[in-house]
């Protein structure tokens, strides 16, 4: 079996994570829970993981993704409950390190909209909401967000924004996104090419988007599929597939 | 000694009064007081509103039987399997009025109501366009803070009438344990002017001292009704008793996107519990 996007972009998302960090996913987050699980079981990446779903400090090699990502059930050995009020508290106190955010839509500012499509006054679709995202967007050292490679996302200007991205390039956090076709880097000139998914090619990756302008730097990195051994590791943790059904590819 | 404060659901639905704002706990799929629900939308009950940070699947029942005329929650998700249902439906038509907020301000909220202070600062929250909303409905303002001058963010508090919390165990006072994840239960459990406790089990004194009482998340003064509800999360999850019924809450999913959403409730909530 060979890897897909899917993988490549757990792959990509895992990339993130550093040793001593603070790590913490929410709700709806399959993604990025394996990104956690790829960190730790291939990387061997010593973190402290911490999610919406409460237990503290738990063994990554026992995780089973469920559809809930907030599923206690899911992450466990942990040695304890830390609540989510304690993880945004620490967030607040500048002490996050990594964040992961979905966004239904995104910008060249790296502004993200998790709220609606349309007005907020006569909403065409109104999405999940956006939990975290207004209060952590401006806080998190680094965040990494996760999306669709689509024209419905990544838009010049978002419909509403839930996360304001100026105000973190302006402060020079680290912003980046993951697609199912490529890594972009948020900074200040706007969002720059950093990697192409394999099997993916800069014109793919440009002409894809509802306006939002990628710049292609001289050099651009690849992300390469899965070996045999991440993919073990990533199946392991989500036996059924669940990852699939995302529809990232 | 005090009084009991056990009762029956009928007789704790009786404890709200149409017009209230109510609030749960738990979490999308996590430790919601079903059977506290079944017994709302089996009353006459109306014209709720409904505030609480990232809810599912109770919301959604309690909004597809229509109780609810406001829903205020930083995200409204069945998660994996997709929307939720009768809340994008409600909120789309503006059957209705929908306020979208952020966990760390419905926190802020619920800490301001918990410690009886008007309002409370919270970090992060400015530059996203929830701030004019919530401007506008006097939920937050941006003020400036006057040590340092700079912008800050203030949540007014938020006081539920009622706050209703699924406990794994209690006795009959109102004296509870809740196991594992806590999410903001015990600030709503501070917060709230009225709490209804369901509780898995009703214990005695000796049983709570056994249990640790140091791990209570409410008391007999926080505490307004206790009601037995053994499974009384269902489908969603008890952390150390049972998991989330994943094939019930997909199936109900299913019922819900199609319209028949009170079809699954009445043949698995109301019936279960009437």
């Amino acid at each position: 079996m060979s890897s897909r996007p899917t993988d490549i972009m757990i792959k990509c998302l895992g990339s993130f994570i550093e040793n001593n960090e603070y790590v913490y996913h929410g709700l709806d987050s399959i993604l990025p829970q394996l990104a956690m699980v790829y960190a730790a079981k291939y990387l061997k990446k010593d973190f402290i993981w911490h999610s919406v779903a409460e237990p503290f400090l738990i063994d990554p090699s026992k995780l089973r993704v469920r559809p809930s990502t907030g599923d206690p059930y899911s992450e466990q050995e942990g040695i304890t409950t830390l609540t989510t009020i304690d993880a945004f508290d620490i967030a607040a106190k500048g002490k996050m390190d990594l964040m992961y955010f979905g966004a239904a839509q995104i910008d060249e500012e790296s502004n993200i909209n998790l709220t609606v499509i349309g007005s907020y006054e006569k909403p065409k679709v109104k999405l999940p909401g956006g939990a975290a995202t207004a209060y952590l967007y401006p806080i998190v050292k680094k965040i990494v967000i996760w999306a669709r490679h689509d024209p419905r996302v990544l838009v010049k200007r978002v419909d509403f924004i839930t996360g304001n991205g100026s105000l973190r390039i302006n402060n020079n956090l680290g912003t980046y996104l993951c697609t199912n076709k490529a890594l972009i880097e948020f900074k200040k000139g706007g969002p720059i090419l950093k990697a192409l998914i394999q099997g993916f090619d800069v014109k793919d990756v440009i002409s894809s988007t509802g306006g939002m302008k990628i710049q292609v730097p001289n050099k651009v990195d690849e992300i390469k599929a899965l070996n045999d051994e991440e993919l073990r590791i990533i199946n392991q943790a989500d036996p059924y597939g669940l990852r699939y059904e995302e529809n990232y590819g | 000694m005090p009084t009991s404060k056990v009762m029956s659901l009928n007789e704790a639905v009786d404890l709200i009064n149409n017009g209230d704002l109510i609030t749960i706990s738990g979490m999308t799929f996590f430790r919601n007081p079903m059977s506290f629900i079944a017994a709302l939308v089996n009353s006459n009950k109306k014209d709720l509103s409904f505030v609480d940070r990232e809810p599912g699947f109770g919301l959604d029942v309690l909004t597809a039987a229509n109780k609810l005329k406001m829903i205020r929650a930083a995200m409204a998700t069945f998660e994996h399997f997709g929307l939720s249902p009768s809340v994008r439906k409600a909120a789309e038509r503006k059957q209705v009025d929908y306020l979208e907020d952020t966990c760390g301000a419905v926190i802020a909220g619920l800490r301001a109501g918990a410690q009886g202070v008007p309002f409370m600062p919270v970090r992060g929250v400015i530059g996203s366009d929830l701030v004019k909303i919530h401007e506008e409905r006097n939920t937050w303002k941006i003020i400036k803070d006057p040590f340092t001058n700079e912008d800050i963010a203030i949540i007014k508090a938020i006081e539920p009438d009622v706050a209703v919390i699924h406990v794994h165990m209690s006795d009959e006072y109102g004296n509870a344990v809740i196991l594992g994840p806590r999410y903001e239960d015990e600030l709503k459990i501070r917060a709230a002017k009225k709490v209804i406790i369901t509780a898995e089990k009703i214990v005695d004194k000796e049983e709570l001292k056994k249990r640790n009482a140091e791990t209570l998340s409410s008391t007999l003064i926080h505490a307004t009704a206790v009601i037995n509800a053994k499974n009384g999360a269902w489908p969603t999850a008890m952390y150390t008793m049972y998991e989330a019924d994943y094939k019930a809450i997909k199936e109900y999913y299913e019922y819900a996107k199609e319209g028949r959403a009170m079809d699954w409730i009445k043949a698995n909530l109301i019936k279960r519990w009437y």
